[in-house]
């Protein structure tokens, strides 16, 4: 069972990104509130609703805005040395359109690797080799202006890693795609971190993406941290009942109530939250009230109940 | 290069240095400007013209060449003197023709034409000269001319009194004046006193006639002009005993035994603006009156303006001098070989308290350095900053410079250009570079092209020609400092907005309409201070200097500095905007 808010495993120095305290306001409005994250080298999903202060959290350690208070390390460097030393480390998927429209690709992303520091002629084949890599065959001559909101995301791709960076951070790498180009892009994000050995940090607001890619995940909500920690470890430490009844619902309801439980109905279908054994305590109190138990099973919980959970409002907006 | 692979592969090379990334971001910003269809058409237009300039450099005659030299020094490159004694100074009979022979060296170091005439003294002569002549005359080398002078019967009818004028070298020089009512020309020098002279006169005999050898000028202007003195007189005007002085000038020292008149040629080539003064000082003990004339040879149908600055007459204090200024400019006339400019002063008619004026006779522009830059300046900077050059500089920072940040918040590129190892520091000077440079072919480039061209047309061998360089470097530096503003400008009012056309309209009004703005405040607020807003005027004035010019305050009514200190003030503005836009608003965020 992990805390919420707790940090998550890994060697001091050995994360991502480590934030202290790390706050920040746009006039009145925080955006990040005193965060503390430890963001493990590895693909780590950035899950929040809209607001959250997910951009934000990535902006600031980048470089892109400056903290109010607070500190942080990105790939152990620490935020007051030099940015370049980092930049240089890092790619950047950012949310909105960034391309420069009158460019092709390939001209686009040699520019972008040439500002990182590759040489003319590294830069050039570096980007035909990711050009390639993300899918962009012979469109890579053709003005970036003319490309469908799925190859602008994969020539943004592109760009991020030109330079072959230890950390690519993506900000909304599948907005806008259709499910064809959305998986192509989740392959390939998953192919980068899985295959080749690159940190990720994925931001989005879609739940199944970030299963698909990640093994860590940090959920935001009003620039706090609600809950980080490793997937596969926050899913099967909290668990439910999903329970079928045949008989009154209002009845049952109550008994659930009276014992302490949580839960979810709908209809016939009752959703228990507990971690522990639930039927030694619900047997015995149906006993007389006619209510028969026609299916109980334990299950783990999914990344939408923890989110559902821990993000007031369940995540709208 | 290797062909693309379809796997990742990680980099194995080495990154570039901070410098390494901010040339290249330069350079990339460099390529993208100049690409856009707006700066081609722009390039294109400018070149037009630029093309135009030169092609007029190459064709005119006489040429707007460097070294249009607007006096020569006597002796610099030709020389004319008599080819015997008895041809500088020539007792001649009334009514008679005398034949003059005279030696033309060519003291240059290349071939040269030559005019050599001899030129009346004013429309009172009616004489006849024949044998005006061109010749060519190589390098080192001297060919003699002959000239046959006819003196009419009635000639000789003048007023004058004239005593020894020699050069330094002895030849003999000349003078005149004023006397009463009567024009004077002039009288040729002579061994023989006056009161001689008018005896001879009276007794119906021959008169002295002398011949001035002035200066000549430059081989390729090929003009030669030698000056016919003639007179005769009809009374003697009694005189006080003479003083010697030394006179400075722009050419050999002159040792003029002068009671109170001074004359002397100035040999202006066409096409040629230029600023003179001559400066009387009186050295005696008492107040005078002294009288200034300009005028030109008429025979030489010059169009020639020239306007005395302050009043002809001036009274002056013992002790005290007085200077007069003048402008000419002679026109673009093809057949115009130069004009004889004859300045004359004295300190009134007849005997006079005063004992001796004092009269130097100099140039505005002395060197040839003021004379090249003035050139160049007026060519580049003048006439309210050339309008044609200025134009198309100004339409490319409105069109593509006003593009160069807000375009980048527009297509939120600014975010990933600061993501990379750049500050926004970086990004800015990139940018601004980018800018500078993609100006260049614009604005440096043209008004280096016209500076060779001028060169190429000027007949320079090397040593005049990096005599020169300085000029060169000035040009250039007029240029870094324009494109500095521009710039600084140009980024300033980019980063503000993320639509183009309100840094464009900005920009445009600022460098175009800054005079327009600052005429009317002018005029409705009555403060000279106002000036300080004319931008083009500003950056004129400080450019005087650059080229040789002496700053003039009476333009702006404000020193040197002032106008360097408004230029900063812009660019200091201008950095502030940016770094409130960069630095405190988070432009990326």
């Amino acid at each position: 069972m992990l805390r919420d808010g707790a940090l998550m495993d890994g060697k001091v120095g050995n994360n991502a990104v480590e934030t202290y305290s790390l706050s920040k306001l746009y006039g009145s409005i925080q955006a990040l509130n005193s965060v503390e994250a430890k963001i493990p080298k590895g693909a780590v999903g950035l899950l929040g609703p809209n607001g959250a202060g997910k951009s934000t959290l990535i902006k600031t350690v980048l470089g892109l805005a400056r903290p109010t208070s607070g500190s942080f390390s990105i790939l152990n460097e620490p935020s007051g040395t030099g940015k370049a030393t980092i930049r240089q480390k890092v790619g950047y998927v950012p949310e909105a359109d960034c391309l420069i429209p009158e460019l092709d690709a390939l001209a686009y992303v040699r520019y972008m690797g040439e500002l990182s520091g590759l040489p003319p002629m590294d830069s050039m084949q570096r980007a035909h080799e990711v050009l390639h890599y993300v899918g962009i065959g012979e469109e890579r001559y053709r003005p970036i202006k003319t490309y469908s909101t799925g190859m602008q995301q994969k020539v943004k791709l592109a760009q991020a890693i030109v330079h072959d960076p230890e950390l690519v951070i993506l900000d909304e790498p599948t907005n806008g795609m259709d499910p064809k180009g959305r998986q192509e892009m989740l392959d390939l994000v998953r192919d980068i971190t899985r295959t080749h050995g690159k940190a990720i940090i994925f931001s989005t607001h879609l739940l199944p993406d970030v299963e698909y890619v990640c093994d860590h995940v940090l959920i935001m909500d009003q620039g706090n941290i609600v809950l980080q920690g490793g997937l596969k470890e926050l899913t099967s430490q909290m668990d439910h009942y999903d329970i079928r009844i045949k008989g009154d619902g209002k009845v049952f309801s109550k008994i659930l109530s009276r014992l302490g439980f949580k839960f979810e109905k709908s209809g016939s279908f009752f959703k228990v939250r507990t971690d522990s054994d639930i039927l030694p305590v619900l047997y015995p109190a149906l006993k007389g009230t006619g209510i028969q138990v026609r299916h109980a099973s334990r299950t783990g919980l999914t990344l939408e109940d923890l989110f559902m959970m821990k993000v007031k409002g369940g995540g709208t907006g | 290069m290797k062909g693309p692979t379809k796997d990742y592969r990680p980099f194995k090379g080495s990154y570039g240095s901070r410098g390494y990334r901010v040339l290249r971001l330069t350079l990339n910003t460099s390529v993208q400007l100049l690409k856009r269809t707006s700066s081609i058409v722009l390039l294109v237009l400018s070149s037009l013209f630029v093309f135009i300039n030169i092609i007029a450099l190459a064709i005119t005659p006489g040429g707007m060449s460097l070294d249009d030299i607007d006096t020569v020094e006597a002796g610099a490159y030709f020389e004319v003197r008599p080819a015997a004694e008895e041809d500088l100074y020539r007792m001649v009979e009334l009514g008679s023709a005398i034949e003059l022979n005279y030696i033309v060296s060519n003291k240059g170091n290349r071939p040269g034409e030559a005019l050599v005439a001899v030129v009346p003294p004013s429309q009172y002569w009616t004489g006849e000269v024949k044998g005006s002549s061109t010749i060519e005359v190589e390098a080192g080398s001297h060919k003699q001319v002959t000239f046959e002078i006819t003196v009419p019967p009635d000639q000789g009818r003048f007023d004058s009194v004239s005593e020894e004028l020699r050069f330094e070298d002895g030849r003999p020089g000349m003078y005149s004046r004023r006397s009463g009512e009567q024009f004077v020309t002039a009288v040729a020098a002579s061994t023989e006193s006056l009161e001689d002279l008018y005896a001879t006169y009276q007794d119906g005999g021959a008169v002295p006639m002398g011949i001035d050898i002035p200066s000549y000028t430059d081989p390729r202007m090929g003009v030669a002009s030698t000056m016919l003195v003639l007179g005769t007189r009809e009374k003697v005007i009694s005189y006080d005993p003479l003083e010697t002085i030394d006179v400075p000038v722009s050419g050999p020292n002159l040792t003029f035994t002068v009671k109170d008149t001074f004359i002397r040629t100035i040999k202006v080539k066409q096409n040629t603006y230029m600023e003179r003064s001559v400066t009387v000082r009186n050295v005696g003990g008492t107040d005078a009156t002294v009288h200034l004339s300009i005028y030109y040879n008429p025979l030489q149908y010059t169009p020639v303006y020239m306007e005395p600055i302050g009043p002809p007459n001036e009274r002056i204090g013992a002790g005290q001098s007085r200077e007069w200024m003048f402008m000419l400019n002679t026109g673009q006339y093809p057949f115009n070989k130069g004009v004889n400019v004859i300045v004359l002063a004295d300190n009134g008619s007849g005997p006079s308290n005063v004992t001796m004026l004092e009269i130097e006779y100099h140039t505005r522009s002395k060197s040839d350095n003021e004379k090249l830059g003035r050139q160049y300046y007026d060519m580049l900077w003048g006439g309210g900053i050339r309008f044609e050059r200025f134009l198309w500089l100004v339409l490319f920072m409105a069109i593509s410079g006003a593009a160069l940040i807000s375009d980048d918040i527009k297509n939120n590129s600014i975010a990933l250009y600061l993501s990379r190892p750049l500050s926004w520091v970086d990004y800015i000077l990139g940018k601004s570079a980018g800018l500078f440079i993609a100006l260049i072919p614009i604005s440096l480039l043209p008004a280096v092209l016209l500076y060779i061209t001028g060169i190429a047309f000027s007949n320079r061998d090397l040593g005049e020609v990096i005599d020169t360089l300085w000029l060169l470097g000035s040009i250039i530096l007029s240029y870094l400092i324009t494109l500095f503003l521009m710039v600084s400008v140009s980024v300033a009012l980019s980063s503000v907005s993320k639509k183009w056309i309100y840094a464009g309209v900005g920009t445009f009004s600022l460098f175009l309409f800054s005079s327009i703005i600052s005429t009317i405040l002018r005029a409705i607020f009555d403060q000279e201070w106002l000036k300080l807003i004319d931008l083009r005027l500003l950056m004129k004035l400080m450019y005087r200097p650059l080229f040789a010019i002496p700053y003039d305050p009476g333009g702006i009514g404000f020193e040197w500095y002032v106008t360097v200190l408004v230029m900063a003030g812009i660019v200091m503005a201008c950095a502030a905007t940016v770094v409130f836009r960069f630095h405190h608003r988070e432009v990326a965020r």
